[in-house]
């Protein structure tokens, strides 16, 4: 979005601001941390002083950017603390995969095997397609975590 | 293994380097990337991690005029100073090796 010209101004429960810039004006980055924003306030401050901006969090997710004339934006350039931030990731979607799963299956099976099963199939196909979306998600994570562990032996 | 025979990041050596002279987290990132010639670049998130490590082992500490300030700064102690030269020791080393075996010099 920010390659477009829609930088991020503000976020929040199921809602995101953008307002017009240049494309390419602001680098957004988001991650995920290991406490609260409120519990990590030394950490932001900190990503802040580098030239950052704050933009804000949704629990745990925090969003910063940074104007690209200020240069390069990472948040994290070595591969320990690449694969530390993708298992943190790993283990959010693998408890929605676990939850989506276990709901939808559960849903579904009632729904054939309870013929007076009040249940909606439609909320249980749902659930099971979530679990489908984050299953592969996982996957998808565990092959780059993978791959940078690999690297890890070689490069730093 | 002892630690001394453990070689240090790149980045962290860079960390410590920087240090002699008291720097905040901005100034690291920017003394380390002109040490290296752009080769090294700190990212914010791996800065600080590094920092609170290199904290808690007493290599580097907070300055008093950091406190007060907006921007915490920091020094390197007599301990980091001792690790950094120890580090520069083992570089020579495998300077010196590479050297003798590839034959670039």
């Amino acid at each position: 979005m920010a390659r477009r010209g829609m930088a991020l101004e503000r976020v929040g429960f199921l809602r995101y601001e953008f307002s017009h810039v240049m494309p390419g004006e602001y680098a957004v980055r988001l991650e995920l941390l290991k406490k609260s924003p409120r519990s990590s306030h030394d950490y932001i401050r900190f990503v802040e002083s580098t030239g950052a901006e704050y933009i804000g969090s949704i629990g745990n997710w925090v969003y910063f950017r940074k104007k690209a004339e200020h240069g390069a934006f990472d948040l994290h350039s070595n591969i320990d603390s690449r694969i530390r931030q993708l298992h943190r990731i790993m283990a959010v979607v693998a408890l929605t995969f676990c939850a989506s799963a276990l709901n939808g299956g559960t849903i579904i099976r009632l729904n054939i095997l309870e013929p007076n099963f009040d249940g909606t199939l439609l909320l249980g196909l749902l659930c099971a397609g979530l679990a489908l979306l984050t299953g592969f998600g996982f996957i998808s994570l565990w092959l780059k975590a993978r791959r940078l562990q690999k690297d890890r032996v070689i490069y730093e | 293994m002892s630690a001394e025979n453990i070689a240090l990041t790149e980045a962290v050596y860079y960390i410590l380097l920087s240090l002699y002279t008291p720097l905040h987290g901005y100034g690291i990132m920017q003394k380390a990337e002109a040490l290296s010639g752009g080769r090294v670049v700190l990212a914010a998130g791996t800065l600080y991690g590094a920092l609170n490590t290199l904290l808690d082992k007493g290599w580097i500490c907070g300055t008093a005029r950091g406190d007060t300030g907006r921007k915490k700064e920091y020094i390197i102690t007599s301990a980091g100073k001792d690790v950094a030269g120890r580090e520069l020791r083992r570089l020579k080393e495998l300077v010196f090796n590479g050297d003798m075996i590839i034959g670039e010099k």
